[in-house]
């Protein structure tokens, strides 16, 4: 045992603190400033974030295994989708996507709501003015474990079940980190499991999936033998008894997706 | 590691740190609660998530200890023991033989065709040699895509080195000692390798980060006072993969002992440990309506 010394290393110390510095004096200047009002966007010329776009420039989720505080947003009218609070819009987001759009607010400031994005790169984010929005709060929140292949729903941070899980194979993964339930359907072309809860996410080895961009889902399953398997090509597979809980969760919900 | 890279690295380091610290300091602030003396050997975010452990607190001002050390049955992160001690106002935290990412390089395959250059590598001028960046496979780390160019090797030789003779691990710290009392607190570190290579440890100054990105940062002597009188001090933060997996080690929170509790409580709300409650908290959101149609999903 030793104690190491603070000089070994402070020629590089000192350039990383002068940066430090003025970051920080700029990271003030950020959160001090007033905003003005929002010049006008051409919400024509935008891309609008759903599970069927890619945009690149969204920025990422920089806690993607934090929890919220369980707020969500519905985007009453088409909303423009900003990099950064009074910066430069880069997408839109539509009212309505499988059902009204219901988005998880993972940071907020002033006026404005950073939300998760339904649209590729998994782990895209984008702020919104906190003008034309619905908010309210999901008590709940869904995690899914890779490892021991389980789903655990919990409200107000009481667990209400536990349930074996089939996920994603090795080739396929279920993509971790943090996402929302996007919207809760019933397709009568999957007639063994018609109920799927599309999530925000998207398979990351799969560009495309039976037609769809390869949408990740929590789902039912006809036969038993999956829950507890990694065996599938993304999505969550669950029993009947979880599927019938899970549709009763708001949607923006957070899911919580790791590898424990 | 390359000497030219280093300011370099620990200046993007310290861009990281800032941005990391804005957005910390903008998230919104939970509930208080009385925080106790604390402390705690090991604990996980990411992909593979681990609870405090052995984990001790003490609200009453009394010394309190634990040596029970409980990890996950996972690949990623071995600990030979801790003992974690919380009392008045005080804390201490001592770690032996912390492994991340055991045997990661010999489960490596190298190809035929590059044993076959390394085993006719030039004694002189193979330095000049260009690194054949050939795709890793998966090290059971939650790296994204790793090749031999991120690993930390300056020419084909020292490439060839490291894939033929592997360390025994990515990261390995033989002992770390944390404490505090009131308001200070200290961090002493043993021997720091990087797969295979001792690199220097500032412990004794605050929020050092030492890059070996692009594989992992540490961040050495984290320390946060905050306005209900309690400090944390933390030995080691290793982040990998940028944030896929941040690994704490050795941490301790001082807090003076809470004033007795009163006779006839006031019964608290249900806890939220997982969602702490907004502070303007909006009504509760519907339960979706299924919407007929059809959308291909992964399956």
């Amino acid at each position: 045992m030793r104690r190491s010394r603070w000089d070994e290393r402070g020629g590089g110390s000192v350039g990383a603190l002068a940066v430090l510095v003025v970051l920080g004096a700029v990271a003030v200047v950020g959160v001090l400033g007033n905003r003005d009002d929002l010049p006008a966007v051409d919400l024509t010329t935008l891309v609008s974030s759903s599970t069927h776009a890619t945009i690149p420039d969204a920025p990422l989720d920089p806690q993607p295994y934090a929890g919220t505080g369980g707020v969500v947003v519905h985007p009453r009218t088409e909303t423009a989708v900003y990099t950064a609070p009074d910066a430069d819009a880069f997408a839109k987001v539509a009212p309505t996507q499988f059902g009204p759009t219901w988005l998880p607010v993972v940071e907020q400031t002033d006026g404005w709501v950073r939300v998760l994005l339904p649209s590729k790169p998994n782990r895209s984010t984008g702020w919104l003015p906190d003008e034309d929005l619905d908010r309210a709060t999901s008590p709940y929140l869904i995690r899914v474990h890779t490892g021991s292949r389980t789903l655990e729903l919990f409200r107000q941070g009481r667990r209400l079940g536990v349930w074996k899980a089939g996920v994603g194979a090795r080739k396929t993964p279920t993509p971790p980190g943090r996402t929302f339930l996007l919207g809760s359907i019933v397709d009568d072309r999957r007639s063994a499991s018609p109920v799927v809860l599309p999530l925000g996410a998207h398979s990351p080895t799969l560009d495309t999936f039976g037609g769809g961009p390869g949408t990740v889902a929590i789902h039912g399953w006809p036969s038993p033998d999956v829950f507890g398997a990694a065996i599938s090509a993304g999505c969550v597979r669950v029993p009947k008894k979880a599927l019938t809980e899970l549709q009763k969760v708001p949607l923006g919900t957070l899911v919580l997706i790791d590898g424990k | 590691m390359r000497r030219h890279l280093v300011p370099t690295a620990l200046t993007l380091t310290a861009v990281t740190g800032v941005v990391a610290f804005s957005l910390v300091a903008s998230s919104p602030v939970g509930n208080a609660t009385v925080r106790p003396s604390s402390a705690y050997a090991v604990s996980a975010d990411g992909q593979v998530p681990i609870e405090k452990t052995p984990y001790a607190e003490s609200l009453d001002g009394k010394r309190r200890s634990s040596s029970a050390l409980e990890l996950p049955d996972n690949p990623l992160l071995s600990v030979r023991a801790g003992t974690v001690s919380a009392g008045n106002d005080a804390a201490s935290v001592e770690l032996f033989d912390v492994t991340v990412g055991p045997d990661v390089l010999s489960r490596v395959e190298v190809p035929p065709e590059l044993k076959q250059t390394c085993a006719s590598l030039p004694a002189t001028g193979a330095d000049d040699l260009p690194i054949p960046d050939l795709p890793l496979p998966d090290l059971g780390l939650p790296l994204p895509a790793p090749s031999t160019a991120d690993l930390p090797v300056k020419n084909l030789p020292e490439l060839c080195n490291l894939l033929l003779t592997p360390p025994s691990s990515l990261l390995g710290i033989d002992a770390v000692n944390v404490w505090c009392t009131g308001d200070d607190g200290g961090v002493d570190i043993g021997s720091l390798t990087v797969l295979g290579q001792k690199v220097a440890v500032p412990a004794t100054e605050e929020s050092v980060t030492i890059p070996a990105a692009p594989l992992a940062t540490i961040t050495v002597n984290e320390r946060t006072q905050r306005p209900d009188g309690s400090f944390t001090i933390t030995g080691l933060t290793i982040n990998l993969g940028d944030g896929a997996e941040v690994i704490r080690l050795a941490s301790a929170t001082c807090a003076p002992p809470a004033g007795k509790p009163k006779p006839a409580p006031t019964p608290q709300p249900t806890p939220q440990p997982t969602l702490p409650a907004p502070l303007d908290q909006p009504p509760v959101a519907p339960i979706p309506t299924p919407v007929e149609t059809h959308h291909p999903v992964t399956g």
